[in-house]
């Protein structure tokens, strides 16, 4: 991987007088899947909103300005359509150049047949598939997702990450995805970042080949690095880890 | 069964019900006419003309009647009151929700007056402005203000936060935000206010219609209170019943045809 992209300087956020990020240190190049995994509590998505802009921190943070956020409630618009919430972030381009880009992110995302349909018409993955498609719309640099497949069932949520490590290829974006699960992180990541009690207690390299076939979670080398996944985040990042 | 079918049975049922003990003689006839005599009575007000007013002379003779000048009027009066009340309602509760400094400054004052009968300020207005239709819109519009204040404040305060954060990240500036996120957003709320607003300013047209008017439904029943003729006042009540009920009728259709969203709101 090349430049670096996102550059973080003792980043600090603090809730109500309690400090939640304890100084973070963290350079992210350009074009890096980057999973971030930990406890529920532990400041993964605090980390995201401040890197984002979105809550007061203090440190230096370094980012593009075109960033895209996909959450695990969707935040899709219920009142939009399909099309107009894919558009929203392209509403001031001419209208031929927004159609060309909706209609490619349509299919792209397999909802073409629903683009005139409203949020509430559609299942969780449909839901889901229309907030990853919002935020590629718009070309932006760097892609935060919180947990985006958190809220769905186990089948569906093996096709997104399917889907989504063939559009993270297709598209070269870096994307920044924090996750409960070790499995999906494994999955789709070049790097994991094990946060541990609002500090970094780990930072592995993923080198598994793409694309990455959903049978390699049976692989001896994938079972061994969860293992040491798990292990790494176990009592000394603040208790015991469960998934 | 359908819906339709049961509400016809229980429509006949009641009114069978109203006849027959309006003319068992458990009560005085004139204190309780059967809705035949109502019936009768509200016919009555439909064929007599002679409160029309020689300004509305363009208006062809055959629609010429007392009720419909009663209707006329008394419409006009909570559409305006509740569109004013309405309009300052959500614009202000979607600017307290959102913007907490303009919520400390604005929201003791609303709060005090809001729990105030709206009826018990019209004995102020009257004396400041007089009796003439800008009191009765004030009194109308202020009553409508609260709900839709305390609905559009409460709707722009339960905006998730993620949907801020989701509309940041695609660049959306603070007048986006308010525009395409807040108030819409906030919408299941405020159609909730504005029903509540549409039956406050009927009750409104009523209350400010006793002191000054001179055409109305409020007048029309009133009037007929002082002349004892409480047929006419069953048929008044009627009227402003079933005015009431076709304005949140049509502002509720109204409101899901142009957001069509709105049918699915309640479902996830």
């Amino acid at each position: 991987m090349g430049n670096a992209l996102i550059e973080v300087r003792d980043l600090r956020v603090t809730y109500d007088h309690a400090e939640v990020l304890h100084g973070l240190d963290i350079t992210i190049s350009q074009g890096e899947f980057v999973a971030i995994a930990g406890k529920s509590g532990c400041g993964k998505s605090t980390f995201l909103l401040a890197l984002a802009g979105f809550i007061q921190s203090s440190g230096s943070v370094k980012i593009p300005s075109e960033i895209g956020m996909v959450f695990q409630n969707y935040a899709v618009f219920p009142w939009l359509t399909v099309r107009d919430n894919i558009a929203f972030g392209v509403r001031h381009l001419q209208r031929q150049e927004r159609e060309a880009i909706v209609n490619r992110y349509l299919e792209m995302v397999d909802l073409k047949d629903h683009a005139g349909k409203y949020p509430a018409q559609l299942s969780g993955g449909q839901t889901q598939r229309v907030a990853l498609a919002r935020a590629f719309a718009p070309n932006p640099k760097v892609i935060f997702m919180d947990e985006p497949f958190g809220a769905l069932d186990t089948f569906t949520r093996n096709n997104m990450q399917e889907w989504l490590g063939q559009a993270w290829q297709r598209e070269s974006k870096t994307i920044l995805f924090v996750t409960h699960s070790i499995e999906e992180a494994l999955f789709l990541s070049d790097r994991i970042l094990l946060f541990g009690d609002g500090h970094i207690c780990g930072d592995l390299k993923v080198n598994f080949a793409r694309p990455r076939d959903p049978e390699m979670k049976f692989d001896p080398q994938f079972v061994e690095l969860r293992k040491k996944v798990l292990s790494i985040l176990g009592p000394e990042s603040g208790g015991p880890y469960r998934q | 069964m359908r819906n339709s079918a049961r509400t016809a049975i229980s429509l006949v049922v009641f009114l069978a019900a109203w006849e027959l003990i309006g003319r068992s003689g458990i009560f005085p006839a004139p204190l309780f006419p059967p809705p035949t005599k109502v019936a009768a009575a509200m016919f009555e007000m439909a064929h007599d003309s002679s409160n029309w007013p020689e300004a509305y002379n363009w208006v062809p003779g055959a629609f010429r009647s007392n009720l419909a000048l009663d209707i006329a009027v008394s419409t006009e009066r909570a559409a305006v009151g509740w569109a004013v009340g309405s309009l300052v309602g959500v614009i202000v509760g979607l600017l307290t929700g959102r913007i907490p400094s303009l919520n400390a400054y604005l929201a003791p004052i609303i709060q005090i007056f809001r729990p105030l009968p709206p009826v018990a300020i019209i004995p102020i207005i009257i004396v400041w402005w007089g009796i003439g239709d800008f009191s009765k819109l004030f009194s109308i519009g202020f009553a409508v203000f609260f709900p839709v204040w305390i609905n559009a404040h409460l709707g722009a305060q339960r905006i998730p936060p993620s949907f801020i954060w989701g509309a940041m990240s695609l660049k959306a500036d603070k007048s986006d935000i308010m525009r395409k996120v807040i108030f819409p957003g906030a919408l299941p709320f405020i159609v909730a206010g504005l029903r509540n607003g549409i039956a406050i300013a009927f009750v409104m047209v009523y209350v400010s219609e006793l002191a000054g008017a001179s055409a109305g439904v409020g007048y029309e029943i009133n009037a007929s209170y002082l002349a004892y003729r409480v047929d006419r006042m069953f048929a008044a009540l009627i009227v402003l019943g079933a005015l009431g009920a076709l304005a949140d009728l049509g502002v509720t259709k109204g409101l899901y045809a142009f957001f069509p969203w709105l049918k699915y709101a309640s479902q996830k």
